[in-house]
This record gives C-alpha cells, structure tokens and sequence, in this order.
C-alpha cells in the first residue's frame, strides 16, 4: 500500500510538471508579470531593477508597490535558464509542484488515509487556477507555497526559527500576508491543538516592523489605501449612506431611524457582503477569472465536476467531520480576511490562496464517494484542464487585451540601434514587453531616473525608443532625423499633419482587428 | 394561544404585509402591470385585446407577447373591483398570502413524514414566519406577477403528494396532479421545472410509487393528460415560442461572444451554462442586492434577508447532522437545485423572479436553522440563564434586518427606481386628457431617463388605461407604423425639435434627452413632470 501510493504520488508530481511544462510561450505574460520578469534578468545579470536601482526591496507595478521575493524568485529563475520563457517561469512552476507534494503531507497530517492524500494532491494537481499561476511570475504561487509549508512544518512540530523565517519570507511576497499571517497562526495553532504561542508574539512583532518600515515610504498609506483598504476611501459607499438616508428624511421617516438605519455602520455591511462575495461558487466552479490574468477565462478554480465531491465533502464535514477536517474550513475565513477592507476590489489572489483548502473539502468528498464515480470525475477535471490546453485559442481570443500575444511581431520589429517611436494606445507599458521580449534589448541601464520609491511608474522612454503619450502629436524634424513609428491603426491620421504616408507593415490582434501600423520618417514630437 | 390562532396571526401579518397601501407601494402600476389590467379591461367589455385579436393565449402586450394566464385570472377581480390600480395586484398578493399557509402545510407534512412529529408543528410555523417577512415574496406579491401563484399551486402540489406518501388516498394524489399542473398552466418557468419536480419526487419515493404502482400510473396519464394542451401551446403557438427564445440563454451577448470561432463548441455551451447556474447562489445576490431596488450597490436588499444567511447555514448543518429521513433530506435539497435552473437558462445573469420558488425553499432551509437555534438556547442548560438575551439578539437583528427591508421597499425603491416604475406616466396621461380639447395635436416622446435615455414601450396603454379611455374606441383609433404610434390626436414617436416647433396648437412633452439646448425652448414650457427623485422627466411644451 505504502509503494503504490508513493508510485501514485510520483505519477501525480511528474504529470503535474509536465503538463506544467507544455507550450511555455502560454499564457503570454500581462505587463506587470512581463515586467517581473525582465527585473529577474536585470537583477540576476547586473544586480539592479528595471529602473537602476541596486538591490531594491520595494518595487514597481502598474497599480501598486510590489514587495521584493518574487522578484529575487524570478531573478534566480533567469540566472540558472538565461532570458526565456522557461527562465522566467520555472521557478514558479517548481513551487507549484512542491505545493501538491505539501497538500498531500498536510492531507495526511489531518486524516492518515493515504488515498485521501492522493485525492487532495491531485485535485490541487490539475485545478486550473493553481495550474495556472504556477506557469506565470507573481507573488500568489509563492505565498500558496509558504503558507502551505508553514502548515505543514507546524504539524511536524519543526523549529520555532524555520517557521519564523517562513512567516517573514511570507510578509515579503505581498501586502496581503500582513493581513493574513495573523489570524492564518492562529488557526495553525488551533489545529494542532498548541496553546497560543510564542510564535504568534514574535509574528505580530514582525508584522508590526514591516508595516512600521513600509509606512516610513513615501505614497505607503496612498498604496495601502489604492489597494488593500480600498473601503475607507471609497466615496460610492458614503454617498449611498447620505443618499439613501436623505430619501428617508424626505419621505418623512423619523431623522433618529434613518441616521440608525443609513450610517458609517454600513461600512461593516458592506465590508462583510464583499468578503462573503469571495466564496462564490461561480468562481471555484465556473468561472474564475473572465479578464485571464490569475486563471483560464473559462474554467473555475477546480473542474465544474468537482462540485458534486466538494458538496458531498461539505456534507462528510458537517456529519462525520473530526475536528481537525472542520478546523481546516476556518482558513477560509482567515486568508480572506483582508477581503472585508477591500471594496469593491474583487482580488482573486485572495481567492488563489483558498484553493488548497477548498481542495481538502473536495478530497473528503471523492473519499465519500464510491470509488467508481470517484475516479470518474477526477478523470473528467483532468479532460477538462487537456481540452482547455489542446484548444488554447477561446482562451488566447478572451484575454486579448489582459495578454496581448500579438504584440510579439511589433516588438521584434523595433529596432534597437535606430530610433523609434511608439504610441502608447496600442497597449499601455509597451516598452517593457519590448525590454522582456527582445534579446538584443539595451541593459538595464534606462535614463538615470533616480527614483528611490517608484509608485506606479510608468517608463516613456528606453534607450533610443520614446513612446508618444495620449494628447501628442508629431510633427516633421527641422533636420532629417528618420526614426521608426508605430502608431494604433485607429488615431493615426489624427496624429499625423501629413496624411500621404506610406505604411511598411500592419498588425493584427488575436481578433483579427488591425491595432497598429508602423512606417519611416523623419517624425520628432510636436512642442506643446 | 391555540394553533389555529397562530396560524391565523401569521396569515393576518402575512395579508397586511401584501395588502396594505397596495395600490401605493409600489408608487404605480409599472409597464407589465398596467398592459395587464388594460388587456384584461379590454377583454371583459370587448372580449378582444387591445389590439383587437380576440381572445388570444399570448398577448402582444407590450411586444413580448405576456402569456395570458395572470389576465385571465384578473378577469374575476377586475369585474368585481373595477379597474382600481390595486386590483391587478390582488391576485398576487392573495396567492402570496395563501404560499404562507402552503409553506407551513408542506414543511409539516415533510417533517412528519421524517419521523419527527412533535417539532412538526413548531418547524412549520417557523417557517412560514420566515416566508411571511422573505423581502421578494413581498415584492413579487405586491406586483401583479404569474410567478407568486405559480409558487403557490407547486408548494401545494408538493403537499398533497407527501400526503399521498404518508396515506395513499388517491384523492391526496389527484390534488397534487391538479396542483403541480395548474402551476405548469401560470408560470413558463414552472412549465420547466415542474416535471422535473414531479421525477424527482418519483425517483426519491421509487419505493411507495412501486408498491403503489397502478394508482401512480393512472396519475401519470392524468397528469400527461392535463398537460398535452400546454405542450401544444408551447410548441405549436408561434407567439408563446417566439416569447420563448427571446428570453433563452442563446441571446445572451456574452455568450454568443465566447461560442464564436470556439473550436469546443459543446464545452463552451456547457461550461458557460454550468456558471451561469452557479451563479444563481452567489451570496451578495442571495441576501445584499439581488432584488435591485436602488442603485447603491452593495447597499440595498436581496431576495432573501441578510441575517437569513447564517441561518441557513444552521439550518443545513441541522437538516444533515440530525436523523431526518434521508429521502425528505434529497428532496428539500434537489427541490432548490431545480428550482434555480429557469434563471440559469435565460439571457439574464440572473432573474429573481424567475427563482422565486427556490428563494422559499431556502427560507425553508433557514426555517430549520432558527429551530434549531432556539433548541439549542433551550436545551444547552449553560445557555437556559442567557436565553433571553439570545432570544432578544437573534429576534432584534431579524427585526432590524426586516425594517431595513421594508424602508428599502417603500421608501427609497421609489426614489431610486422611478424610470423602472415609468414613474411619470400615470401622471402625465391624466394630463394629457385634462387638456385633450386644447390642442389640434399632442405629441408624446417616448424617449425618457434618470441617467441615460430609454425608450418607453407602454405609454399607450398609460394612455388608454389612465386617460379612461373605452377599450373599444382604444381597438379602432390606436395606429402604430414606422414613424410611431398614434391615439386620436396623441401621437408617441420620437421629438425633432426643429420641426415641431413649426408646428400650431399643438403640446409637445418631451424630455430633455431629446431638446435641444434650454434656452431655445424656454419660453415654451408651461408643466414639468418629474421623477420621484425630482430630476427633469418630461418638459410640456405649448406650440
């Protein structure tokens, strides 16, 4: 029993890896990963940032400060593979894996049955969302990682210090881990049955120390507030409550009721409906992520089959559950927790790290379950994760935007010796696909920015390559200066003065849509 | 206090909370509402829609061919209470008031016939408390809507059939047919989901339908019988299927988006189906804001209260955990899966009125989980000392929640939802009438909007049912061509200002979505009407 099992677990890991490693040019990397990505060669290959900086332990992202280990991740990646796909990527499918191999240890730690073990790894295995972020740089994979080691390093009783280094490296993925590494201990230590620790001191401490260094950054509360406590800004919500408290008085409602009814004490309401809304079925069943930035389009975070097992293990749990099994569903409330102060965000992140929890409900249900039908379903997930990868067009067509594949010809069309201008309305950050993408690409040597704490920076010019801004216009060079231009196919006439120009090459999205043109002349930006 | 009297004390709050102010709240009849009682006037003096076609089983309506059974049933109320606003929606709200007492007689019989006859009586009447005070059967029963006795006839249907399993009394068989059926007949939804009801219930009872197999035959060929007539309907009646697809999944645009070019056809179709099913239990629509009366997203009320959601969650662990009979436990959970198919299936992300049957079911549910949270403050001797300030928590947040609700409902739907309700057409018919014989012409916009224009679809029946206007002249002078439609001197088309204002004697009502700057029309308007919430609807305008 024991060597088949540990035979069907091997199967499990080298299948999971492989169908990991199959056509690594998909997904094709949204910008803040693309960007993850080349600060992984820049990092490994002359130890600074994408924008000069050495060694850095905040970073840059489109919509937020990104903390530093995915970052030093990736860089690892690029170091050991060079610059490519697998470079970039392998780091982060390799965490994934190991996070079936801890799925299945921490299976066994809650209920020694070896099958259960299996099911739990292989329903984590092939889930599309975890499949999914485990082919792509970014922070969630790794935190699933950590997390998932935490538990399993705490029920082997291991080192205080081991797990102490696991919580910080966990608060150095993302801001979300602040939030979580909390109330996540203490549910650890309620399943394994400790008193409350030691570890929860030291951790709180910790926490306290990172929030205290971050806060000493400039735009810190501005990026807690843009991105993690989204609630306490957000005006829709007062407006309502003012609104709806106003028709109230108006209609003759008593000013007392009304103020009871309609006041600041729906932030709680609200704040409790949005992470309420996290556990949706939709979106572990359905459909997880219709943009395709964090999973497939259209696949939920497990097989749609697996909902007959996850309600039958929610059924086990309420009639036959121990208490280990019970306490376990408790981390879905613990990791998302930071949901409560995010409105109207819906961060599916959040959502990523609940799948391995979600997955043990779904393994005691496959274990309740005859056989037969048991396997019969996992066969079906796993047909629907292959069909999905057989067919990745549906997918490549519904994340045009997110993923923007076809920008490949366009990139490896810039020149990196000539000059070149590129508007930035065929997709926004085009410069750092350019910088990912292209071998020949300058270094990371950009235009001595000297930025200490980038907030959502965004790079106009690389090298000799200047990108023309929504609202600039061209105009021709009071001395001959011939440069490459791409423009979107749409606003191009608008932005010329000259109309007659001849195009050299068009480009086509994944829709078949023309998105842009590019032509030679000798073109400068018009002075405002 | 005895058990009729509580029973009857639940009906009585159950018949106020549908029938006071009924014909206040909602603030007026909406488009569905007032096409309904003007068809069904138009038939009782002329036995002829208002578009003139005699008797028909789908009416035009309001061009999405309404199937007629609510009218039909009308018919008797609005013969004996004449066409008061309220009278469409007596039907409704009778038909909601008698789902309480069907709610109480199903969940009795089925706890009955789980063996537990003494809570019988209590889970009942718990959960027709609960039914009474679920916020979408108060709103669908104070609206004139088919679905709310649809509701009705199943939870009763499914009553006499679990009669019929505890005493096989084919009368209680018969009723249950008749019942089930009657529902098929008012609620396209329920067409669907009925049969699939009735398998269920033969699958879970497959041993009593064996032992009884003759009489349960004889009943499946009634039941073929009764319903051979609407399957006719449904597939030969070109009007009811053209109703049909207009409503099914395939015009969802997203849908079709994701189908074309998709190499897996098939799987899309399915996998876009299966989500959109699911989405059907997502919890802020459940119990936040899925019965969209006001625009404040998360800030509104859901089709079932909020402090139902943790009872639910009660009431499921109390359904699995206690030693309910496993069949009675299968057909409360699979009564709800079917009952959320209708919505999945149509071009909606999600319609509650057309899952308001699983709504009750869950209330059902969340029944249980208050039974069994009041045993446990009753039973558990550490709770006994404490239990009133439990009672008092439990009661006083269900209260609250409930006020909240029934605020939302009669005070800010009708100031956030007013273009929904075509708020200022009742007003502007009345108006129109008053000065009929002033003008040469009157022309109506149908062009309206709070934050974006919409075309409204009804105004000629506004017209005709507010403006009093006999049924039988409205068949002979009513027009509708390409360039809009006409009413004697009334015509509703679209507003070109530039050529109107050419025109001579003539009142002009139109929105400011279709005037041009102020000041070229200022000295014209002589009447504004509002929406509820005071913007600009309509500018009055004499030519």
């Amino acid at each position: 029993m024991y060597k088949s099992s540990l035979l069907l677990l091997s199967v499990i890991l080298v299948l999971s890896l492989v169908i990991r490693l199959f056509d690594l040019s998909n997904p094709f990397l949204t910008v803040d990963e693309a960007r993850l990505a080349y600060r992984g060669y820049t990092l490994s290959n002359f130890s600074q940032d994408e924008l000069d900086r050495s060694l850095p332990w905040i970073f840059n992202s489109s919509n937020d400060y990104q903390l530093p280990l995915s970052s030093y991740v990736s860089a690892a990646g690029i170091k050991i593979f060079g610059k490519s796909d697998l470079g970039v990527r392998i780091p982060f499918i390799l965490l994934g894996v190991l996070s079936i191999l801890l799925i299945y240890k921490i299976a066994l730690l809650i209920r020694p049955v070896k099958k259960f073990g299996l099911f739990a790894a292989i329903v984590v295995g092939f889930s599309p969302a975890l499949f999914f972020v485990s082919r792509i740089p970014n922070d969630v994979i790794l935190l699933v990682f950590l997390l998932l080691l935490y538990i399993y390093l705490f029920g082997r009783k291991a080192n205080f210090f081991v797990l102490l280094l696991i919580t910080f490296l966990s608060m150095l993925v993302s801001k979300d881990a602040w939030f979580i590494v909390l109330p996540f201990i203490l549910v650890t230590t309620r399943l394994f049955s400790k008193k409350l620790s030691f570890t929860l001191i030291v951790s709180s401490l910790l926490v306290i120390l990172l929030v205290g260094l971050f806060l000493s950054i400039p735009q810190s509360v501005r990026s807690l507030l843009e991105n993690q406590l989204t609630i306490v800004d957000n005006l829709t919500i007062e407006n309502g409550i003012n609104r709806l408290r106003g028709q109230s008085i108006e209609s003759g409602w008593s000013s007392l009721l009304s103020r009871f009814l309609f006041s600041k004490l729906h932030l709680i309401w609200v704040g409790l409906l949005h992470w309420l809304s996290y556990f949706s079925l939709s979106t572990y069943f359905g459909e997880f992520d219709m943009n395709g930035k964090l999973g497939f389009a259209s696949l939920g975070g497990f097989s749609k089959y697996l909902i007959i097992p996850f309600l039958a293990g929610i059924f086990y749990l309420i009639k036959t559950g121990n208490f280990k099994e019970r306490w376990f569903i408790v981390y879905l409330l613990a990791l998302t927790f930071p949901a409560f102060f995010s409105y109207p965000n819906f961060r599916l992140e959040l959502v990523i790290l609940t799948l391995p929890i979600m997955a043990i409900v779904i393994a005691l249900g496959l274990i309740s379950l005859p056989m037969i039908i048991s396997t019969l379903l996992i066969a079906l997930s796993i047909l629907d994760l292959v069909v999905n990868l057989a067919f990745p067009n549906l997918e490549i067509r519904n994340t045009n935007l997110s993923r923007p594949s076809w920008i490949k010809p366009i990139v490896r069309d810039i020149n990196p010796q000539g000059k070149t201008i590129i508007s930035d309305n065929i997709i926004a950050d085009l410069l750092i696909y350019y910088q990912w993408s292209n071998l020949d690409s300058p270094t990371g040597i950009t235009n001595n920015l000297n930025l200490d704490y980038p907030y959502k920076f965004h790079q106009f010019q690389v090298g000799n390559i200047s990108e023309l801004t929504n609202g600039q216009e061209l105009e021709e060079c009071s001395l001959y200066d011939p440069k490459d231009v791409f423009l979107h196919s749409d606003n191009f006439e608008n932005i010329l003065e000259d109309k007659n120009v001849s195009i050299d090459k068009s480009y086509y999205d994944n829709l078949g849509n023309s998105v842009a043109v590019k032509f030679r002349r000798s073109l400068c930006l018009k002075s405002q | 206090m005895s058990k009729i009297a509580i029973i009857l004390s639940i009906l009585l709050l159950a018949g106020f909370l549908r029938f006071w102010n009924l014909d206040n709240y909602p603030i007026q009849l909406n488009h569905d509402e007032v096409s309904q009682i003007y068809d069904a006037y138009s038939i009782l003096q002329t036995g002829k829609d208002i578009y003139g076609n005699h008797l028909p089983l789908a009416f035009l309506s309001t061009g999405d061919y309404k199937v007629g059974h609510y009218i039909y049933l009308s018919l008797p109320f609005v013969y004996l209470f004449g066409i008061e606003e309220s009278t469409i929606r007596i039907p409704s709200a009778f038909f909601g008031t008698m789902t309480i007492f069907a709610t109480f007689l199903f969940v009795y019989q089925l706890v009955k016939l789980s063996g537990q006859k003494k809570s019988a009586w209590k889970i009942g009447i718990i959960c027709a408390l609960i039914v009474t005070i679920l916020p979408s059967e108060i709103f669908y029963s104070r609206k004139s809507f088919e679905n709310v006795l649809g509701c009705f006839f199943v939870i009763l249907g499914f009553y006499f059939l679990l009669r019929f399993v505890e005493k096989a009394a084919k009368e209680w068989l018969i009723l249950g047919v008749l019942c089930s059926s009657s529902a098929m007949y008012l609620y396209t939804s329920h067409t669907l989901t009925v049969p699939m009801m009735v398998l269920l219930f033969l699958v879970i009872f497959r041993k009593h339908v064996i032992s009884n197999w003759r009489i349960y035959l004889s009943a499946v060929i009634f039941w073929i019988i009764i319903s051979l007539p609407l399957l006719w309907l449904m597939t030969q009646n070109q009007d009811i299927r053209f109703r049909a697809r207009t409503v099914f999944i395939t015009r969802d645009v997203m849908l079709g988006r994701q189908l074309e070019n998709s190499p897996t056809w098939t799987k899309t179709f399915f996998d876009y189906l299966i989500n959109r099913y699911l989405k059907q239990f997502d919890i802020v629509y459940l119990f936040g804001n899925g019965l969209n009366l006001t625009n404040q997203g998360y800030m509104g009320v859901g089709p079932l209260l909020l402090i139902q959601f943790p009872l639910l969650l009660f009431g499921v662990f109390y359904l699995v955990r206690n030693k309910f009979e496993r069949r009675i436990k299968l057909l409360l959970f699979g009564l709800i899966l079917i009952s959320f198919i209708p919505s999945a299936i149509t071009f909606e992300v999600v319609s509650p009125h057309r899952s308001e049957l699983g709504f009750i079911f869950l209330s059902i549910i969340s029944g249980f989980g208050l039974y069994s949270f009041l045993q446990i403050i009753y039973q558990v001797k550490k709770l006994i000392q404490l239990r009133y300030i439990f009672l008092s928590i439990v009661f006083g947040l269900i209260l609250v929640n409930f006020i909240y609700f029934w605020h939302i409902y009669t005070v800010n739907y009708s100031y956030e939802k007013s273009q929904y309700l075509h708020y200022p057409f009742a007003e502007i018919s009345r108006y129109i009438f008053m000065e009929f014989d002033n003008f040469d012409q009157i022309i109506i916009d149908p062009l309206y909007g709070q934050a974006a224009p919409v075309r409204a679809v009804a105004i000629h029946y506004y017209l005709g049912y507010y403006g009093k206007y006999s049924p039988l002249d409205f068949q002979k002078e009513y027009r509708r061509d390409n360039n809009g439609e006409s009413l004697n001197k009334i015509s509703i088309r679209k507003v070109n200002w530039y050529a109107d204002s050419n025109l001579k004697n003539t009142l002009v009502i139109a929105s400011p979505w279709s005037l041009p700057k102020r000041e070229e029309y200022q000295s014209k308007i002589i009447k504004t009407f509002y929406f509820y919430d005071h913007q600009v609807a309509y500018y009055v305008l004499k030519i």
